[in-house]
């Protein structure tokens, strides 16, 4: 009985103050301390996030933003990648693109919005270009360190039980730079949302950052702070996608094994 | 002498790094079948015996012959078991040991592993296993290849010594079993006299001596012969003149000296 108790107990202590300060806020909204021009109240929040629901026009804007957070992900990701492999395994390869990578790497990609503005006007390209360009470089490097840090006993084992370079590469190197892929890749989805928030707000016609800023010409408080929420939540889910990959994969890693 | 046909023939081995000799016109003959173990200090140039035995390196001069044939590349017939164990941490007991084989050899690795005695362990990851049972499960997975000639690189060193006596037991009961050409470095010369045919002492890259082992297995540590061979080793270990220390004492008082400046 006793453990059960502190299993709930862990279980509800972290939600505790999220809940209380909902409580705060919904009360001293509708005791009209906090005013409703500063922060809507939650229980209008909902209502507008119940409302834009039923009309279809969250939905839309959400399936908006996710197809360029996906695709930006999945072209910067494997350009990354692929070059973070190919670099951290070839010699030749690191000597000729690393230097110019990481040169690349320090520009910050969200300084190119003028530029990209101008290459591709406003329509979906720029925005999943400076996506692309944003979760290029935490995958590169993750990818390429972790190939570059795998334990070089493992591959001369490897090498004198007869693995060949493909099979070396499939049960030795790969698996050892895993771990650090997968910290690129939890990297680079937290980027990924913050630069679309970001190119959503300069200029689209649809998206959660759409909508925001086009509730922000109404004056439509509880729709800007909804899809800050909804920001939040695609971040945390996109988080959870990350860790749940991390205990899949690397379950042999007793560092992981143990969560959950 | 040219009659006899030997597994493994150096000749004039010699290994450097950047100009540094390790291996000094090393000459060896291991028969088919010997338990050999090279003894000596850490830096002695006992693991670059191996590696190059192993294929990993290349000798900078001199020849290794594995059957008449030269060393040219990885070394096919042997397989090596570290210090470290090196079981790759992201596979199973049972998929580190059918490492490189192809298709499925289930059964095999069961088998082996059933002769290390961890076949109830078949599906943990290494992670969870002691230090002795990964020591177990590397030797499985050297014996499922098969080898001729196995090189053990200090593979107990890092275990404790309980759990050191039950593997060099496990060691020589399967080494009496496959008949395998078994190369041991240890920088134990208890373990090395109670386990070897021959036992190998070498200094600065040169056999300093090649002492034969005659005392019938499994070995009394106690036995008086036993004792006063390690002792005779040990004795040629440490008093060995060793013509690098003035320099060292030389580079200590530099040290010393330049320690003042430093701190103004």
């Amino acid at each position: 009985m006793r453990p059960a108790f502190t299993k709930t107990l862990y279980k509800t202590l972290p939600w505790v103050v999220p809940f209380l300060l909902l409580i705060i806020w919904q009360l001293t909204s509708m005791t009209g301390i906090l005013s409703a021009k500063t922060l809507s109240a939650p229980s209008d929040v909902l209502m507008a996030g119940v409302e834009l629901t039923q009309s279809g026009e969250l939905f839309r804007h959400v399936r908006v933003s996710l197809g360029r957070a996906v695709i930006g992900f999945l072209i910067g990701g494997s350009i990354g990648f692929i070059l973070g492999l190919v670099n951290g395994l070839f010699r030749t390869s690191e000597l000729l693109f690393d230097t110019s990578v990481q040169m690349l790497r320090n520009i910050p990609h969200l300084a190119l919005i003028p530029l990209v503005i101008l290459w591709f006007g406003i329509g979906e390209e720029a925005k999943i270009f400076l996506v692309a360009s944003g979760v290029l470089f935490p995958i590169y490097i993750n990818t390429y360190h972790g190939i570059k840090s795998v334990d070089l006993g493992l591959i001369e084992m490897g090498k004198i039980y007869g693995l060949n370079e493909v099979s070396l590469f499939l049960n030795v190197i790969f698996p050892g730079a895993l771990s650090s892929i997968l910290v690129g890749i939890r990297f680079s989805l937290g980027i990924m949302w913050i630069t679309l928030i970001v190119a959503e707000t300069i200029s689209s016609t649809a998206g959660i950052g759409y909508m925001a800023m086009n509730a922000r010409e109404f004056m439509q408080m509880d729709i800007i702070i909804l899809s800050i929420l909804l920001y939040a939540f695609l971040g945390k889910l996109s988080d959870i996608i990350a860790r749940f990959l991390e205990q899949r994969w690397l379950k042999w890693h007793p560092g992981y094994a143990k969560q959950l | 002498m040219k009659e006899e046909k030997f597994h493994v023939q150096l000749r004039d081995l010699q290994k450097s790094y950047n100009g540094t000799k390790v291996l000094d016109e090393l000459s060896l003959n291991i028969r088919k079948g010997e338990f050999v173990a090279i003894v000596g200090k850490s830096g002695c140039g006992k693991s670059t015996l191996l590696r190059l035995l192993s294929g990993l390196e290349k000798p900078s001069d001199g020849q290794i012959l594995i059957e008449q044939e030269q060393l040219m590349s990885i070394n096919r017939q042997s397989c090596m078991m570290f210090q470290d164990g090196r079981l790759l941490p992201w596979k199973r007991v049972l998929d580190n040991v059918a490492l490189g084989l192809k298709g499925s050899h289930r059964d095999e690795a069961m088998t082996v592993l059933k002769h290390v005695g961890l076949e109830h362990r078949i599906h943990e990851w290494p992670a969870k296993l002691s230090g002795g049972q990964k020591q177990r499960v590397a030797l499985a997975r050297a014996l499922i290849h098969k080898p001729s000639l196995l090189l053990l690189d200090e593979p107990l060193g890092a275990l404790d010594a309980f759990t050191r006596l039950e593997m060099q037991s496990l060691i020589e009961n399967i080494w009496q079993e496959h008949g395998f050409t078994a190369l041991l470095v240890t920088h134990d010369v208890e373990e090395a006299v109670s386990l070897a045919d021959r036992v190998i002492l070498l200094q600065d890259g040169m056999i300093a001596q090649d002492v034969a082992i005659p005392l019938p297995r499994p070995r009394q540590r106690d036995h008086t012969t036993f004792t006063s061979t390690v002792n005779q080793i040990l004795k040629q270990i440490l008093h060995e003149p060793n013509p690098s220390e003035p320099n060292r004492s030389e580079e200590i008082s530099y040290q010393l000296r330049s320690v003042p400046k430093a701190v103004l």
